[in-house]
């Protein structure tokens, strides 16, 4: 049906004619209570931030590690790569990571960055990626804290799939990438485009769906590890 | 293989009486329903206890709901502007055939084979699956609950658990005859399959189909709120993707997101948030690797704008899927929803197929599928006075000539014994001889000892009672009997006696 035709019937059926003027709303979004106070009944500073992400994401399956520097964190997702020797790792972009200091990923391990480059056939990519991959490495723009969300805009240097089709997504996240609340995360600049694609993930795929028995990665990661870098 | 599904898993031609008997013989439906509803009721009290000020939570939500709906043709102008500046393309459908007609366009224009579905409850509301085997075209559902009803030729009885009539042996015996593996019920082993399978398909397919729990018309936005990551995998591998979408989905701006985000898997699952919450804002950009190249937005109306205007149905709109009126209803807990027989189940469904259905009299004929017991209204978190639209749809039910001609039978004759003080009380007496020998005596229980029971219960519409219920057999003397009595007592007696009851 053509788009004025069904507006204006819209209008008509809510009694008035079709308008572009802009409505006047009494409220809009969260209360100012909750901006106040994101945790509900609890109080929590922004010292205790990682530690409550971590135990939010905890509690739903996925799980988070806290660093105090840079290189504290690289030790940490050395360790967490250690049992999976050989296994196909795929990243963002290498620029995304550039003062995590951890070229060997790349160098020694092998990873694989999935990037946009017209030399490459990306459609050959993309199949190598989705059968083989068990490992993918990302960063994030933000983590919500009160839900233990990590919040990912994608563009030409951060794809979807690595966050999604490796049995096992791990996450960068520098502490000053933390919120409190979702809409925290949210974009507020709308006269810039907006991101093709924002994924806020919150743990491991799961379904309820076989006699409500829990199953862990049914389409998604079957892990999300978060690693958290104080101090950046 | 089209033939087969086209007729096996169309809603079957029953009553709604015959589809709840069915229900109520069924125990491991009953159980699983029961297990399932207690289970995500008691998970939404412990996460809405936990985020507080939940009643300020729904007033929020219901007036964001309600301003939207009473600026829809605003709001989706906006919608539809903003996404065609993403990049998108956006249609729009008065009605079920149109919008199928426009899917199959798109699925002639990129030649596709084989489509893969996230879960969408507006694709099952115009039958889309059915269409696209017709024309040739396979179609999957990959959310798992979704994708094992497909496979078993049924439709979903619960909006956010489709599958819960399903037993893992059913399943396993299901996947084996898709796959021809053998395989074992254990649940890790049925979802590895599942997993293993159906990436496949994510890889082959030429199409994503989703829906859409909310738009946001400030930046032409569709956001989906899903736990398997299959909604992530329809929007990530294949070319070109289409979203289903209801005229009511959208809301103005994204910081009302943050409420929707804060009631919706609350209401649903317990959860504070869904996995996956995902924002897709058009096609993918130039360089960017994945994602589809085409997105499509087809906007339906198919009867909704029939809510709109009316001051007893506007509300229905606000609704956002929760699925939290079918957990607490007594009756839905009771018979599961395929008893309803349409694609919307529970009391939601009850007020939602008539309007679907442009008022046919089997989708009215669902209201009165409930008790009235206002425990939908108190569950949902936009504050849709469900039940009162329950009694309006009755109303309308009537007024439509629906009601049985017994029942309006009962009705004129009620009408006139009661305007009758002498048909009253000869009423009352035969009342209390006909409870006596048609339906037994003893108080409370039923009797089959009764001398006229056998012909009560093979009677029209004496059995419909007689069957299931009793009651507690008339007193001797009507109350009629007795006023005339109590008038005649000394009043300054009674209230002497009361004081001295009270000292």
């Amino acid at each position: 049906m053509e788009r004025d035709r069904f507006l204006q019937s819209i209008a008509q059926r809510l009694g008035r004619e079709s308008t572009t003027e802009v409505p006047v709303r009494k409220l809009s979004g969260v209360s100012s209570r909750y901006i106040d106070h994101p945790f509900g009944i609890e109080t929590i500073s922004r010292a205790q931030w990682p530690v409550y992400f971590k135990d939010q994401i905890e509690s739903i399956g996925g799980s988070a590690l806290i660093a105090d520097s840079l290189s504290e964190a690289a030790a940490l997702i050395s360790d967490i790569l250690k049992p999976l020797d050989g296994v196909n790792i795929v990243t963002w972009s290498k620029d995304e990571f550039v003062d995590w200091n951890i070229n060997w990923l790349w160098e020694e391990k092998g990873s694989v960055e999935y990037v946009s480059n017209d030399l490459i056939d990306s459609s050959t990519d993309l199949t190598t990626i989705i059968r083989s991959a068990k490992v993918g490495i990302t960063t994030a723009s933000f983590a919500v804290v009160n839900t233990g969300t990590i919040v990912l805009n994608t563009n030409q240097f951060r794809n979807r799939s690595v966050s999604l089709l490796p049995a096992l997504h791990l996450v960068l996240v520098r502490e000053s990438q933390l919120v409190a609340r979702l809409g925290d995360a949210f974009p507020t600049d709308h006269s810039e485009a907006i991101p093709s694609s924002i994924h806020f993930i919150t743990g491991p795929s799961r379904s309820a769906d076989i006699e409500n028995d829990l199953s862990i990665g049914v389409h998604g990661p079957a892990a999300v590890t978060v690693i958290i870098c104080k101090g950046i | 293989m089209s033939l087969q599904t086209d007729s096996s898993s169309k809603p079957k031609k029953s009553t709604l009486k015959q589809r709840a008997d069915d229900a109520l013989s069924d125990d491991f439906l009953r159980a699983a329903v029961a297990f399932t509803t207690d289970r995500l009721r008691s998970r939404k009290a412990e996460s809405t206890d936990k985020l507080g000020d939940w009643q300020e939570w729904r007033d929020r939500g219901s007036q964001i709901r309600s301003h939207t709906i009473s600026h829809l043709d605003y709001y989706l102008r906006q919608f539809a502007e903003k996404m065609e500046e993403n990049g998108g393309h956006v249609h729009f459908a008065a009605d079920a055939a149109e919008a199928q007609a426009i899917v199959l366009q798109i699925t002639a224009e990129v030649n596709a084979k084989l489509v893969v579905k996230s879960k969408s409850m507006v694709s099952e509301e115009i039958h889309i699956n059915h269409i696209l085997e017709d024309a040739g075209v396979n179609c999957i559902e990959t959310d798992l609950g979704e994708w094992i009803i497909q496979l078993a030729h049924e439709t979903p009885s619960h909006i956010i658990i489709p599958a819960i009539h399903k037993n893992r042996h059913q399943i396993q015996k299901l996947f084996e005859l898709e796959g021809g593996e053998t395989l074992s019920p254990e649940t890790k082993v049925l979802a590895g399959y599942a997993r293993r399978k159906l990436r496949e398909r994510f890889e082959q397919a030429d199409i994503g189909m989703t829906g859409c729990n909310f738009a946001i018309a400030e930046s032409g936005t569709t956001v989906m709120f899903s736990n398997e990551g299959n909604a992530r995998m329809v929007t990530t591998l294949p070319k070109t993707h289409i979203v289903m979408m209801g005229m009511e989905r959208i809301i103005p701006a994204w910081n009302d997101l943050e409420v929707m985000a804060n009631l919706l898997p609350r209401s649903a699952t317990g959860q504070n948030m869904t996995v996956y919450m995902t924002a897709l804002s058009g096609p993918r950009r130039p360089h960017e690797l994945d994602g589809p190249d085409n997105v499509h937005v087809i906007i339906l109306d198919n009867g909704r704008s029939d809510a709109l205007g009316d001051p007893e149905f506007q509300e229905v709109l606000n609704c956002i899927r929760c699925g939290a009126c079918l957990n607490v209803c007594p009756v839905y807990r009771q018979v599961g929803g395929h008893a309803y027989g349409a694609v919307y189940p529970g009391p939601i469904g009850a007020v939602i197929n008539p309007i679907l259905q442009r008022g046919t009299k089997e989708a009215g004929e669902l209201a009165y599928a409930s008790s009235l017991c206002g425990a939908c209204t108190e569950a949902c978190p936009v504050k849709i006075p469900l039940h009162d639209m329950l009694v309006h749809l009755r109303r309308r039910y009537v007024d439509n000539g629906h009601a049985p001609a017994v029942e309006k039978a009962a009705f004129t004759a009620f009408g006139s014994i009661c305007s009758s003080p002498t048909l009253f009380s000869a009423a009352t007496r035969t009342g209390r001889w006909m409870q006596l020998n048609v339906l037994g005596s003893d108080a409370g229980r039923r009797s089959q000892t009764a001398p006229l029971m056998k012909i009560a219960n093979s009677f029209e519409p004496l059995k419909g009672w007689t069957s299931y219920r009793a009651l507690p057999p008339a007193p001797s003397k009507s109350f009629r009997d007795q006023w005339s009595d109590l008038s005649n007592t000394d009043s300054d007696s009674v209230h002497r006696k009361h004081d001295k009851n009270g000292t």
